[in-house]
């Protein structure tokens, strides 16, 4: 199919494209300077970006479900019925599998990556990532808690190491190294957590420090597209800013030749101070500072929005505290020898001031570190469920809908942050950054998150004259981004006016790096750990390729 | 002000779902309009007219009347919000759920999950009630918040679970688990079966007879025309607190003498 899109107002600041009207020609899905005889689209006054790039998301897997099981009651608040072609399905906070892939396309977002797949629920995953349609998709396996990983840095054993982290992408179809809580999760485990990077973990006798620097080290080496994805130690507990920031300290000297060494997710989780909930505040300013500094870091922001969602991670002693706080129901699970997540509803409260603080954390940080480092999440639907990004972008186009809202919220929240104090707001070249060009780079993807010629035919256009744009008509912003006006997905219009028009099914992302390492190494390990520990055979535990819908292997060199 | 007569033709060989034939709904409608109303039969939305012969009549309050046994008529009154809805006969599930004022009077039964987290208004039922009477919708645990129910007859399992206000009566007897995991309000029975109040951290619970209470109530003393929840009780109750197996447990049950 070949497109032109006339006339749009086009950012795209991977190549500098800052709000030029400007033609975007289209050939067999990908990008390119010109094209003849092709189908001509106006869209004259409108917002043209990249399609959005959702680098942290939880769309799939063990934890979804665990949430769509627990929760009952949240599809009672929204349920899709069949029509038009598209599936029914329910669900708010956890929707049901294909309804996530029609919000996304409604948002204009194309590519999402499920960022906490427990190895040994990577089948679940794909099959699930399989059903969602419209997305690029791809998943990061768990390397936190994992008994390979934590004997290997014991034992000093780095090349087995570099081998085993190769093994696992390839056996589990995965995109990168994600850790969840280092230490904390095998911890758990002997009922205990990790609350310090030199804590040593039960019975391994490793360190937080030691799993991270190891893994960064070793993403590096095997040239992964991706670098470590970090989910950091005392998520969520008053005072963690300071080990968020000696572990942003980690990888201050870790230069790699302009690679990025290290992403830290959800950052708002992390970045409170005080000793208490009585006395928790906002260290978004001092952790900003250290991430600015910073060369080698990418964030994402992990911003909250009020009202009920499920909250979802690898992090069981987390989600056990956090039910410890609410009373509500809560689920945990041990995942043999790798990782142990947990599963609880939440609500947050805007007049609740630990809330109200939450949600000031996230647009601080947004607002305070250089838009060149930013990623907008909401870990959905850890802070909100995705479809309110444009909720959070607003938020950060406009301080009078940060007024707004703060009016609304308990009244300490201006003593406990420095929102109120922050003047700047984003414009489209920034909100494009941080939804499609950062992701993109930060994941490694190089067809993505630009329209530069070559790259994936992967639009978005929404409904609103960028050029006219009035900070103050925050909700006209609000209503053109939830319902792209066109999303067009490898070079076919997807969404219209708001509507799906055309399911499609996209591919899954994941990093083959088998041919830079010697995996007879551990082979011996392998089998020993697998005949001994594990409840699977090593045969049932490799993820067949052909198990994927759309299999988009990336091999390293 | 009027009143609509809905007359079941012949009881439907699967369920129908009444979603949205209400009295503030049907107001302002003609007898046409209200013919056409959509109903959901098994996986089909057919026109109202199709199972029912609707008549108008003048009335004092907007009304509707079902006439006839409605026991596979589902959704009666569901998200009540205003005016009176009358069952002449037996009602089928959820009758009355997520209502939240008016009135419903049942002259028969109703099935199960009726008044499911109802917030306010009052039903009348003069016959039994299924199970989950007054419960939280599955999964929830911000259940029933306000409004009365009344039950001439029994109930079944589960009434008022995760209640956290309103008021229940029933003066025949509730099967196991009534007022399971109260958070508040007043469940009044006149015989309760087994595990009464399991998991009840708040609220009420007044009872004639019980066969046993669990483990997690302790006995608090005895009490003579108490107060309970603002309401005056005549006659001499034991007193217990609990469920102890649940964190801050502040719930009664009050056992008559
Ligand atoms: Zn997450």
């Amino acid at each position: 199919m070949k497109l032109i899109l006339k006339n749009g107002i086009v950012y795209d600041p991977a190549n500098g494209i800052n709000g030029e009207k400007m033609d975007i020609c289209i050939k067999d899905g990908k990008i390119v300077e010109k094209v003849r005889f092709a189908k001509v689209i106006d869209v004259s006054n409108k917002l043209v970006m990249p399609a959005g790039f959702d680098i942290h998301s939880h769309i799939a897997g063990g934890k979804v479900n665990v949430g769509r099981l627990l929760r009952p009651e949240d599809s009672l608040r929204r349920a899709v019925a069949r029509r038009n072609g598209l599936r029914s399905g329910s669900g708010y906070s956890v929707p049901s599998v294909h309804i996530i892939g029609y919000d996304y396309a409604r948002l204009g977002y194309t590519t999402v990556i499920t960022p906490a797949m427990p190895p040994l629920l990577s089948r679940h995953t794909h099959h699930e990532l399989n059903e969602i349609p419209m997305i690029d998709k791809a998943a990061f396996p768990l390397y936190d808690g994992n008994w390979f990983v934590m004997k290997y840095i014991s034992e000093e054993k780095y090349e087995e190491l570099k081998a085993y982290v190769a093994w696992l992408l390839w056996a589990t179809k995965g995109y990168s190294v994600k850790i969840t809580n280092p230490g904390g999760t095998e911890a758990w485990g002997w009922r205990k957590n990790v609350h310090d990077l030199d804590e040593e973990v039960p019975y391994f006798g490793v360190t937080p420090k030691e799993i991270i620097t190891s893994l960064v080290d070793v993403c590096n080496d095997l040239n992964l597209p991706h670098s470590v994805h970090l989910h950091c130690n005392c998520l969520g507990e008053p005072g963690n800013y300071e080990i968020t920031i000696k572990t942003l300290q980690l990888v201050r000297h870790k230069d790699f030749d302009g690679r990025q060494s290290l992403h830290v997710t959800h950052l708002q989780f992390h970045s409170y101070g005080g000793d208490s909930w009585k006395t928790f505040e906002s260290k978004a300013d001092e952790v900003a500072k250290e991430v600015n500094k910073n060369d080698n870091v990418m964030i994402d922001t992990g911003n909250v929005i009020f009202g009920d969602t499920t909250t979802m991670t690898a992090d069981a002693p987390m989600e056990y505290d956090l039910y410890l706080l609410t009373g509500l129901k809560w689920v945990n699970k041990d995942v043999e020898l790798e990782t142990a997540p947990g599963v609880t509803p939440y609500i947050y409260s805007p007049k609740v001031l630990v809330n109200a603080i939450q949600w000031a954390v996230g647009l601080e940080l947004a607002l305070l570190i250089k838009p060149e480092k930013v990623i907008l999440t909401t870990d959905s639907p850890n802070g909100g469920i995705f479809t309110n990004y444009p909720k959070v972008i607003a938020w950060l186009m406009s301080k009078k809908a940060r007024e707004d809202m703060l009016a609304k919220v308990h009244r300490s929240t201006e003593h406990r942050t420095v929102l109120p104090s922050i003047d700047k707001e984003y414009d489209f070249y920034e909100i494009a950054m941080i939804t499609r060009t950062n992701p993109a780079k930060s994941a490694g993807m190089p067809n993505k998150g630009h329209l530069g010629v070559g790259a994936d035919a992967d639009i978005a256009v929404y409904d609103i004259n960028p050029l006219e744009f009035d900070p103050k008509d925050y909700d006209k912003l609000e209503k053109a981004l939830s319902n792209a006006y066109l999303t067009i997905k490898g070079g076919e219009i997807i969404v219209k006016k708001g509507e799906i028009v055309k399911v499609t099914h996209g591919r899954t992302f994941w990093v083959d790096a088998m041919g830079k390492v010697d995996r007879s190494l551990i082979e011996k390990d392998l089998d020993y750990y697998f005949k001994r520990y594990y409840s699977v055979s090593l045969s049932n535990y490799v993820i067949g390729e052909n198990e994927l819908r759309r299999s988009e292997r990336i091999c390293v060199n | 002000m009027r009143e609509l007569i809905l007359k079941l033709k012949e009881k439907p060989d699967i369920c129908l779902e009444v979603e949205g034939i209400l009295p503030n709904v049907i107001a302002e409608k003609s007898l046409e309009e209200i013919e056409n109303l959509p109903i959901q039969y098994g996986n089909r939305r057919v026109k109202l007219s199709e199972f029912f012969d609707a008549y108008v009549e003048k009335s004092e309050t907007p009304r509707i009347i079902f006439d006839g046994d409605m026991s596979r008529v589902k959704r009666i009154g569901w998200k009540l919000d205003g005016g009176e809805i009358v069952v002449r006969g037996n009602a089928g599930m959820y009758l009355g759920a997520f209502m939240r004022d008016g009135k419903i009077v049942v002259e028969g039964d109703v099935g199960h999950f009726s008044a499911l987290n109802m917030s306010g208004g009052t039903i009348v039922i003069n016959g039994n009630a299924g199970n989950y009477l007054c419960a939280s919708y599955r999964g929830e645990w911000r259940g029933m918040s306000g409004g009365i129910v009344m039950v001439k007859g029994n109930v079944g399992k589960e009434l008022g679970s995760y209640m956290r206000g309103g008021k229940i009566i029933v003066e025949g007897t509730a099967d196991d688990f009534a007022g399971v995991c109260m958070r508040g309000g007043i469940v009044v029975i006149n015989r309760a079966e087994e595990r009464l109040g399991a998991g009840m951290i708040g609220g009420a619970i007044v009872v004639n007879e019980v066969e046993e209470l669990l483990p997690g109530f302790f006995e608090e003393g005895e009490e003579e025309n108490p107060e309970i929840e603002g309401e005056k009780f005549e006659g001499r109750f034991k007193v217990f607190s609990g469920d102890h197996a649940e964190r801050k447990a502040k719930g009664r049950i009050y056992v008559r003498l």
